[in-house]
């Protein structure tokens, strides 16, 4: 597949060279189109204005879970505009941390926004500082020894919200990607796409590494790609052969401290949070 | 500094120049792609995977956009047929 | 037209139906509730077109109300108290945006220590933001302003938010008969609403926000807000005076004079100590007194140049603040203004502070009775023996 020229995401934007997060941005805004309206900002590149070429609110990252845009959601609805998609955007530590209260009201009332977590696993707009969505393992400027919790399980939070769509993607993944977005724009009501945002700066890496990153991040069975549609979980991505995470660990410079014996720990976690997973998947949510 | 010099500031606070190519980030990059026309199989992955979207495929040639593309080197990485190498940016 | 013998509170949402709001964000704080429980009502009966937000915390009502503004709706909130303070970062937001929101202000002090009952401190905290703010004496008043507040903040000249405020429980619980307009005359007063500037259209994609080529003028943005409130009081004083041609009712605009003519000392009040104050006013005339009043409408824009005319050749002036602001440079944060307006007059009144029914302590005519006693001392002596005085303390 390719993006052509009529790209709505524009050149010149300020995001690092080999953001991964730029990418997946510019996957989901052409798959949204110019029909759109944009609440928020996701990722460091939300800081910059002129992500997309759409008419856009933003209000600080304690305005980013959504309330603002369930606000324009019922303006558009009042005025007689409802079939205007409204699109939200925030960052881990806008969605996980300070806005958490907003996604889980706007869930629960099922506002009808399409919410992303664009998630770069620790505040990096303003120096990597640890976020409640940083894994285990993780070295920020504010765990410099290593994180010692597990990061939050936020879409199946949401998911527990009952609401209509709930999805995993990542930048490596770029059909699986676009199909998702396609399909939450197809419904209504809350639907909230979890965005792995692999990020150079933050995490560690060559730029160049950035889409082997965000696929290692999903082999490794870390970041498992789903869709939750009514209640119903399906793994979209079958991974045929997990990799090791130590593979995955060995990539980024934010896990240098992580021991052996604790890669074992790690390697037991995403086991253990996989079987919770196809445990779901049996069941309705 | 006059109002009048104040280039048009709206009565209200909105911008309407929603272009963020008006900065020209091609000025950040150390490296830069080259790319091996014979080699590229035009499958578009780079095209794809460009965070800042400077690939495009016209007319089965592989055009990048020097002005704002920022050396990252995803595309390089990521070609399937080995047609693009990373090389030193020229001063 | 319709008469009723209704609460503050539901006179304000008698206010804000015949606004034709349609975006209410209902978050609960006493004294506001029956405010709200009265929109839930009138919402869920189809009496007011409306929907209706059950948001979770003061600070997303104003985020959603800015949103639904942006997005082309009427959206109305209320809160106070400790509600007005969780909502700070995003009262900023709405005047910086330029968005006409009206808010409900149901003054309650804030903790601690505080109550749930009347003190201004909620409202008056919110006093730089550029939101323009009027205080209500009673009911009615309350019902009137609400609908005068959307046609001044959204006068295309302005693009204001407006602040209508009104004492807990002394207006918001209390009764009185109240004349309710009818639709269709509240209809040919205020126009539907629909911003020039800051709107969100795909057709039109706009960034709402000092951004872009504009990033680095947020202190010039700041300037024109300033120019654009003072340019706000005519319009306060012109839909005041529109409104008595078509309703029959008015509240002078800016600030009310009440038996100011040839006042040795005057009064000044805001909100709903006005009423026991014009009572008191009344019986030191009548003793040959030379005292008068000064209701203060709009503290923001702060009425400077009615103030200054009206000071004109008065010996004294004393403040009754329903407010403080510790450590100030004496008295409530109404008589620190009006020192402001005052002091470079070629002469001016002296100026007491007072400072009174905090956390909803009662105001009674003794209290005003005693603070008239000390202004028309002060201009008898001509001086001031003590700046403050905080009247109506337990013994």
């Amino acid at each position: 597949m390719s993006i052509n020229a009529e790209d709505i995401r524009l050149r010149g934007h300020r995001c690092c060279a080999g953001c991964a997060g730029a990418i997946a941005e510019r996957l989901i805004f052409n798959t949204v189109g110019k029909k759109a309206i944009l609440f928020g900002s996701g990722v460091c590149v939300g800081m910059s204005s002129g992500m997309a070429n759409l008419p856009k609110l933003t209000l600080h990252f304690s305005g980013n879970g959504g309330a603002g845009a369930a606000g324009i959601a019922a303006g558009l609805e009042v005025t007689g505009r409802g079939d205007i998609p409204v699109i939200a955007m925030g960052g881990d530590g806008a969605v996980s941390d300070i806005s958490i209260g907003q996604v889980s009201a706007c869930a629960q009332r099922n506002d009808n926004i399409l919410f992303f977590c664009m998630d770069n696993e620790a505040y990096m707009n303003t120096g990597v500082q640890y976020s409640t969505l940083t894994p285990f393992g993780s070295v920020t400027t504010t765990t410099p020894r290593g994180s010692v919790e597990w990061k939050k399980d936020l879409p199946l939070l949401v998911a527990f919200h009952h609401v209509p769509y709930v999805a995993t993607v990542s930048p490596a993944y770029p059909q699986d990607l676009v199909r998702k977005v396609k399909k939450a724009l197809s419904i209504r009501g809350y639907r909230y796409i979890h965005v792995l945002a692999p990020c150079p700066t933050g995490w560690g890496y060559d730029p160049a590494k950035s889409i082997k990153v965000a696929k290692a991040a999903v082999t490794t069975g870390l970041f498992p790609l789903y869709e939750i549609e009514q209640g119903k979980l399906k793994f979209t991505v079958e991974v045929k052969e997990q990799t090791p995470v130590k593979n995955y660990l060995e990539l980024q410079k934010r896990f240098r401290l992580v021991k052996d014996k604790e890669v074992n720990f790690i390697a037991n976690h995403i086991r253990e949070r996989l079987n919770q997973l196809e445990e779901l998947s049996k069941i309705t949510i | 500094m006059s109002e009048e010099n104040w280039g048009n500031l709206p009565p209200c606070p909105f911008n309407k120049d929603i272009r963020a190519d008006q900065s020209k980030t091609g000025s950040w990059r150390s490296i830069r792609p080259e790319i091996n026309q014979g080699k590229c199989l035009k499958c578009g992955l780079c095209v794809t995977f460009c965070p800042e979207g400077v690939a495009e495929i016209i007319d089965r040639v592989l055009n990048i956009d020097y002005d704002y593309c920022k050396g990252c080197g995803i595309c390089a990485e990521e070609c399937p047929s080995h047609a693009i190498k990373m090389v030193s940016e020229v001063a | 037209m319709l008469r009723k013998f209704i609460e503050g509170n539901e006179a304000a949402a008698y206010g804000v139906k015949l606004s034709r709001a349609n975006v209410i964000t209902a978050f609960p704080i006493t004294p506001q509730t029956p405010l709200m429980n009265k929109l839930a009502e009138m919402t869920a009966s189809g009496e007011l077109k409306a929907k209706y937000i059950r948001v979770e915390s003061e600070h997303v009502s104003m985020s959603v109300c800015l949103g639904a503004s942006a997005a082309g709706a009427r959206p109305f909130t209320a809160s106070c108290s400790q509600g007005i303070a969780f909502m700070t970062e995003l009262i900023w937001m709405a005047s910086g945006f330029r968005l006409p929101i009206v808010m409900a202000v149901v003054n309650r002090s804030i903790s601690c220590p505080g109550s749930l009952a009347a003190e201004q401190a909620d409202s008056l905290l919110q006093r730089d933001t550029g939101w323009i703010q009027l205080y209500c004496e009673d009911g009615q008043e309350v019902l009137d302003t609400i609908i005068q507040a959307y046609k001044i903040g959204e006068d295309e000249r302005l693009y204001l938010p407006v602040m209508v405020c009104y004492d807990g429980f002394t207006i918001s619980h209390t009764a009185n008969t109240v004349d309710i307009p009818d639709q269709a005359e509240v209809d040919k007063f205020l126009p539907p609403y629909k911003h020039k500037y800051i709107y969100l259209d795909p057709d039109d994609p706009r960034e709402i926000g000092v951004s872009g080529p504009k990033s680095g003028y947020a202190f010039e943005t700041r300037y024109q807000m300033e120019n654009t409130i003072k340019a706000s009081a005519p319009v306060i004083e012109k839909v005041d005076s529109d409104f008595r041609r078509r309703f029959g009712r008015s509240y002078d605009g800016m600030v009310e004079e009440y038996q100011t003519d040839n006042a040795d000392a005057l009064l000044v009040t805001m909100g709903s100590i006005t009423g026991t104050a014009r009572g008191v006013v009344d019986k030191l005339r009548a003793k040959g007194k030379r005292i008068g009043l000064i209701k203060i409408r709009a503290f923001r824009p702060y009425p400077s140049e009615e103030i200054r005319r009206i000071a004109y050749g008065v010996k004294t002036i004393g403040v009754i603040d329903r407010n403080f602001s510790h450590g100030s440079a004496g008295g409530g944060i109404g008589c620190v203004e009006a020192g402001r307006a005052l002091i470079n007059m070629d002469e001016h009144p002296k100026l007491l502070g007072f400072v009174t029914g905090l956390a909803g302590r009662n105001v009674t005519p003794d209290h005003i009775q005693h603070i008239a006693d000390r202004v028309l001392k002060a201009a008898e002596a001509g001086k001031v023996e003590r700046e403050v005085e905080w009247v109506g303390l337990m013994k």
